[in-house]
């Protein structure tokens, strides 16, 4: 008889349980809102590649300019010694025999100083401190 | 696991490969999307949560097919991989107490008149209140049409273990519902 209970309270709760937990229904929009999910996800990592790809070939152009205005530098540089020695062999006997032999070493000096403070003052640096000091005015 | 069921999963592993990504995913969300959120609703109970979890769930799964390699079924490859989704939510979400503490308080009160309170919906709160450990079996069985072989896939743990947690949840619940003055199974029918 105990057992026939038993039977039955498990037999009414399990008829319980199965009202109680009815499978749940898929939302209508489930596999719409998935694909579009998808769809966002796919088209945002396409953007990325792109995005990636493109700073990727910005950074290579970048460094190849780089090396060419290094190249560029060097070579400005070069010429630059040696023009300024042609110059100075043409036009230092000229000075010495016109004013004089202590001109053939202030001219160079004078030049030379000048060219320091010039470049001094294209220094990027320097010219953003001499602006903060209000040495170029307001 | 069926025959059947193993001859959708090569197919849709075999359509992904071929590259006939709209085909695969159609078959794949017609196999187990519905599963899928099945089985978050029974971890995480809340609907829209688990909606939630389930397409983040199928989103993970569908990303990272190409890189199944075939060790385990794919049904235990999914539901692994929603367990654990499930897993992370909720611990990153403590579940809404509120209703537990009401069915606490319910609990410790007895129901005055158990006629008047809506049987299925208290019935399914208590159930909610069991550990998960008992309240998953349970939700999944009567979720999963009630076969004992589909809770233990989706939970990857033997058929035998479901069985007597099962066992041990009715009777829990049965306990459960005799000190909350819901003892009278005649109110049920």
């Amino acid at each position: 008889m105990e057992l026939n209970a038993a039977d039955s309270a498990d037999r009414a709760l399990h008829r319980a349980l199965r009202e109680a937990l009815r499978p749940p229904v898929l939302p209508t929009d489930f596999r719409a809102q998935l694909r579009r999910q998808l769809v966002m996800q796919s088209a945002s990592m396409q953007q990325q590649v792109v995005l990636q790809q493109e700073w990727q070939c910005t950074q290579a152009r970048l460094r190849a300019e780089s090396v060419q205005l290094r190249w560029q530098t060097l070579l400005w540089l070069l010429g630059g010694a040696f023009a300024a020695g042609a110059v100075t062999m043409a036009v230092m006997p000229w000075v010495a025999s016109h004013y004089g032999a202590r001109w053939s070493y202030g001219v160079p000096v004078a030049v030379a100083t000048l060219g320091l403070v010039a470049s001094w003052v294209g220094d990027p640096r320097v010219r953003r401190l001499l602006a903060q000091s209000g040495f170029f005015g307001a | 696991m069926t025959v059947d069921a193993h001859t959708d999963d090569a197919a849709i592993l075999a359509l992904r490969a071929q590259g006939r990504l709209d085909e695969a995913l159609v078959r794949l969300l017609d196999q187990y999307e519905a599963r899928v959120y099945r089985l978050c609703r029974a971890f995480l109970r809340d609907a829209s949560w688990a909606e939630d979890v389930a397409q983040q769930s199928l989103i993970r799964i569908w990303k990272g097919l190409p890189g199944f390699d075939g060790r385990a079924a794919l049904s235990t490859w999914i539901y692994t991989i929603v367990r654990n989704r499930c897993n992370t939510a909720l611990r990153s979400r403590r579940v809404d107490s509120a209703g537990e503490d009401a069915l606490d308080a319910c609990a410790d009160a007895q129901v005055a008149d158990p006629s008047a309170v809506d049987a299925a919906a208290l019935l399914a709160r208590v159930v909610h209140s069991l550990p998960d450990k008992y309240r998953l079996p349970v939700v999944l069985y009567y979720f999963e049409e009630e076969s004992v072989s589909a809770v233990a896939e989706r939970l990857g743990c033997p058929e035998g273990t479901v069985k007597t947690n099962l066992s041990r949840a009715r009777r829990e619940l049965r306990a459960r519902l005799n000190a909350m003055g819901l003892g009278d199974w005649t109110l049920w029918n």
